[in-house]
């Protein structure tokens, strides 16, 4: 019997000194891992993101600048009652099926997951007066991307989000971090890393649901810089409504010809880059996904024949080359044959000079210039206003077109290939802005210069950073040809197809096109894109633009009256409307 | 007395109540000390029939608190009659033994104990609360391994237990249970579910180190990251607040007083003294070692509460009267 009790002694001892050893063990052995463990456990950094910075136009008028919003999320691990998730979706007006959804969904319990963003702030204060009834709902503040304007300038500012997988392996250099919000498109990813400034941050002692308790350290972020553009808003303003008003999608280029600044740049349809800042409705996005394509923007990103526009490239290779001059007579009975194929012209001219070929459009004429050149000379020339290749904007999307050569197509390189491309048609394609950097070199006489949207970036410390013109290339050694081709632009205006660009006392030069198609899916009965190129005043250049409205017809009846629009309030100041009217190719 | 006093160490939070339920508990421990511990020889009988009564009520009448069925609302507040039935089994086993050790078969005698601690434990296993259901044949085997029963009866009786473990692990084990188990295994494998009380607990105690981060500067604890800090975790606390010495004098105290338990126990003037006596310091001592176990990942997960320190008046109450008894023992033993 005493043998039991010394056994129970001694297993009451063995008890006691089990459990110091391993006391020993993880407090004295091991102490030292385990605090440094604790510390990470309860002490968080926070990056506290700068604000992104403003975008304006030349005179200083906001584009995009930033505004408070409030998130309301819930810590799952607190939030999840039921009767509290349904006065949460009662007060939200967000179901309480998807309040559900997006807790289970959840990588971790204790961290806040969004429920609604940027709500109103009589939501925020019903909120907070029933705090007690929601436990675990948190109200963040957080600053989000506003465009004051909606939907103007969409495609030069471009939209923020939150940044992607891809995007994060470019952006990385610039301390981008997953969840950050980055510029998309536009403006806003060009200059990501000026405008978004250096994120400050907070080291920050929490409890065990990830609460804050105090800050121990602050870091203040740095506000990301201004950039200033060289859009004029209130002329982007007549731009986009006078776009709009033809109902048609297409784009428009206004160019300062002197430096290559975009004074304003419109695609139709456009989109509103305030919904993406929001979070965007699966409604919106579907509207953005719809086959007219907001998205695009029509002015970089998308190609057109350039029709009868071309012709400005051709004529200066055919002048330079010494193949015509300004008194050459051509004679268009209507039509030509070329090789065993009738090619036809938009009507018969007769008897018709080097300049009225221009300003009337004769194609028999550019059929003529166009064999003699062969397709190589046109192409060069081509290229050397700038066709066929980026002309550097400072906006991503920017796409090269095509000007084609026989080394470039696969099959056999006809003679009626040449033909086509004489006049803009077959394999040629641009886009809008390389025929706004042709039209401005023709303007300034000669001078290729890269388009560019931002022209200063103000930092937060003061100091700015001047972004200068740049001139990609200098062809005014052809100065003299080049004003041969001005004179047919004036003349294209004063009596020839381009005659609904006229401004009572402005003279304006310019050059229609009608770009033909084929039937396609978008265009099933492949109606023509109008074009039309022009700047004025004609002997001194402030303003070069170029039109394309898609399936808009003839250049000279539907884009021309809107280059007179553009024109006339740019220099004048005054608002015209004009409508179309047959007035030839 | 004045040993557990001393350990006593307030809940953070609720430790008015708990102070107040202290100072009530202690007129309860003088005056068991004065009356004769044989009066419970009388008694005995009634309140294990009692006890088990409410601890069956509870699966019947209870509302649950966090899936388990363990308290009733008695009088004001929650009462968990698990831990009243510990004393209750304490005293019938002890009563039981000694007035039939001599009359009846020890087999029988050993079936019959059997069987009521069986009872509570069915019972309580099915609110469910395993641990506290482990403790009911932990106490059973301690009795009768000092009663003096053949030690065979014992070790065929372990044998069966420990081929049913396969058993119950399928059929009277819940989920949580399991999880807890294999959770204290590796405890990795769920750290923000169940996983989570181990690691933070054991994060709270090992950097404590060895002088502690000092009275109520546990960062751990005040940040709430250890879970049922003031109940079933407490002494997480106490490692992190008081480091490895603060541990030690807590474990070396409760030792103490165990050992001075057993001491008045076994000089008792008679052997249901000395049954009862080995009881209660054999329930306190499993508490101590389990709870603790627990905290520093040494055992599974069981919500057993550290005796006299833990949040936890239905606990401390029980305690205290195991004191008192034990007192009384001691007051009368044979010098």
């Amino acid at each position: 019997m005493r043998i039991r009790v010394y056994i129970f002694y001694l297993f009451i001892l063995t008890l006691g000194v089990v459990l110091i050893v391993k006391l020993y063990q993880i407090q004295v052995l091991q102490g030292e891992y385990y605090r440094e463990l604790a510390e990470g456990n309860r002490i968080r950094l926070f990056s506290v993101s700068a604000p992104r910075g403003e975008i304006i136009d030349k005179k200083g008028k906001v584009l995009a600048k930033n505004r408070p919003s409030f998130t309301v999320s819930v810590i799952p691990f607190e939030g999840e009652k039921e009767e509290s998730l349904k006065l949460l979706s009662k007060i939200t007006g967000v179901s309480y099926m998807e309040i559900k959804e997006k807790i289970n969904e959840a990588p971790n319990r204790l961290q806040p997951v969004n429920i609604v963003l940027d709500v109103s702030l009589e939501v925020v204060s019903k909120i907070k007066e029933l705090e007690d009834k929601l436990p675990g709902v948190l109200i963040a503040t957080n600053v989000i991307r506003e465009y004051p304007n909606r939907g103007l300038a969409s495609h030069i500012l471009g939209y923020v989000g939150e940044v992607s997988k891809e995007e994060i392996r470019s952006l990385k250099d610039l301390g981008v971090k997953m969840g950050d919000i980055v510029g998309k498109s536009g403006i806003e990813r060009t200059y990501q890393g000026k405008l978004m400034g250096v994120p400050g941050g907070e080291q920050v002692e929490v409890d065990a649901m990830g609460r804050p308790i105090k800050i121990l350290g602050t870091v203040p972020p740095i506000p990301g810089s201004t950039v200033v553009t060289t859009i004029d808003l209130d002329l982007q303003k007549v731009v986009e409504e006078s776009l709009k008003r033809r109902g048609l999608s297409g784009a428009i280029v206004v160019m300062n010809p002197a430096n290559g600044d975009i004074l304003s740049m419109a695609s139709y349809p456009d989109f509103d880059p305030n919904s993406f800042a929001k979070g965007i409705t699966p409604k919106e996005w579907k509207e953005l996904l719809s086959p007219k394509k907001p998205l695009l923007n029509r002015a970089i990103s998308a190609v057109y024949p350039p029709g009868s526009t071309f012709k400005i490239a051709v004529s200066l290779a055919a002048l330079v080359e010494g193949i015509v001059d300004k008194d050459t007579v051509f004679y268009c009975p209507g039509s030509m044959m070329i090789g065993n194929r009738r090619f036809k012209c938009w009507t018969s001219h007769g008897r018709i000079n080097f300049l009225n070929a221009i300003a009337r459009s004769c194609d028999v004429a550019f059929y003529t210039m166009g064999l003699k050149l062969g397709s190589e000379k046109i192409a060069r020339y081509a290229r050397l206003l700038g066709l066929g290749d980026l002309t550097g904007i400072d906006i991503p999307g920017e796409v090269k077109g095509l000007i084609p050569e026989p080394s470039w197509k696969r099959e056999p390189w006809y003679i009626g290939d040449t033909a086509n491309m004489s006049i803009g048609q077959g394999y040629v394609q641009v886009t809008p802005i390389q025929m706004a950097v042709l039209v401005s070199t023709i303007a300034n006489g000669g001078k290729v210069y890269k388009p560019r949207i931002a022209s200063r970036i103000i930092n937060q410390d003061g100091t700015i950073e001047t972004l200068s013109p740049t001139l990609v290339r200098d062809i005014s050694k052809f100065k003299r040809e080049i004003d041969i081709i001005r004179e047919g632009m004036e003349l294209t205006v004063k009596l020839g197809t381009g005659s609904l660009a006229r401004i009572e006392g402005i003279t304006v030069a310019g050059k229609t096109g009608t770009a033909e198609n084929f039937p396609n899916i978008e265009n099933p009965l492949g109606k023509d894109h109008a074009w039309f190129i022009a700047y004025a005043p004609a002997d001194n250049p402030k303003i070069a633009l170029s039109i394309v409205i898609e399936q808009g017809g003839h250049g000279g009846s539907t884009a021309a009256p809107i280059a007179a629009e553009i024109i006339s309030y740019y220099l004048t100041g005054k608002k015209i409307f004009r409508g179309g009217g047959w007035q030839g190719d | 007395m004045a040993v557990y006093s001393a350990t006593y160490w307030k809940g953070p939070e609720l430790w008015d109540k708990q102070f107040v339920s202290l100072i009530l508990t202690i007129p309860i421990v003088i005056f068991l000390r004065y009356i004769d511990y044989k009066i419970w020889f009388k008694v005995a009988p009634y309140f294990y029939l009692i006890s088990l009564i409410l601890l069956g009520a509870t699966l019947v009448i209870s509302s649950p608190i966090k899936g388990a069925k363990r308290w009733l609302y008695l009088g004001g507040f929650n009462f968990q009659p698990s831990e009243l039935a510990k004393l209750a089994l304490i005293l019938e086993l002890s009563v039981l033994i000694c007035s039939k050790k001599k009359e009846w078969n020890n087999l029988i005698l050993f079936m019959f104990c059997l069987i009521i601690t069986l009872l509570p434990f069915f019972i309580t296993a099915l609110q469910p609360d395993l641990g506290t259901a482990l403790i009911f044949i932990f106490i059973f085997v301690c009795i009768i391994f000092i009663s003096g029963l053949h030690i065979k009866y014992l070790l065929s009786l372990a044998i069966l237990g420990l081929t049913s473990i396969p058993l119950a692990w399928d059929y009277l084990l819940k989920d949580y249970q399991k999880e807890r188990i294999l959770t204290f295994l590796e405890p990795t494998r769920d750290p923000l579910g169940a996983g989570y009380h181990i690691i933070q607990s054991r994060l709270a105690i090992g950097s404590g180190g060895l002088f502690g981060y000092g009275f109520l500067n546990g960062p751990q604890n005040r940040l709430k990251f250890i879970p049922e800090q003031h109940t079933d975790f407490i002494f997480s606390l106490i490692g992190e607040e008081f480091g490895f010495i603060g541990a030690v004098i807590v474990i070396v105290l409760f030792t103490i007083l165990f050992i001075l338990g057993l001491y008045i126990s076994f000089k008792s003037d008679s052997e249901s003294g000395t049954l009862i006596g080995v009881g209660i310091v054999s329930m306190l001592c499993i508490h101590m070692f389990v709870n603790i176990g627990m905290t520093i990942g040494l055992l599974p997960v069981a919500g057993l509460p550290l005796p006299f320190i833990s949040y936890g008046r239905s606990s401390l109450i029980v305690n205290m009267i195991g004191i008192g008894i034990l007192s009384s023992i001691g007051k009368r033993r044979v010098v």
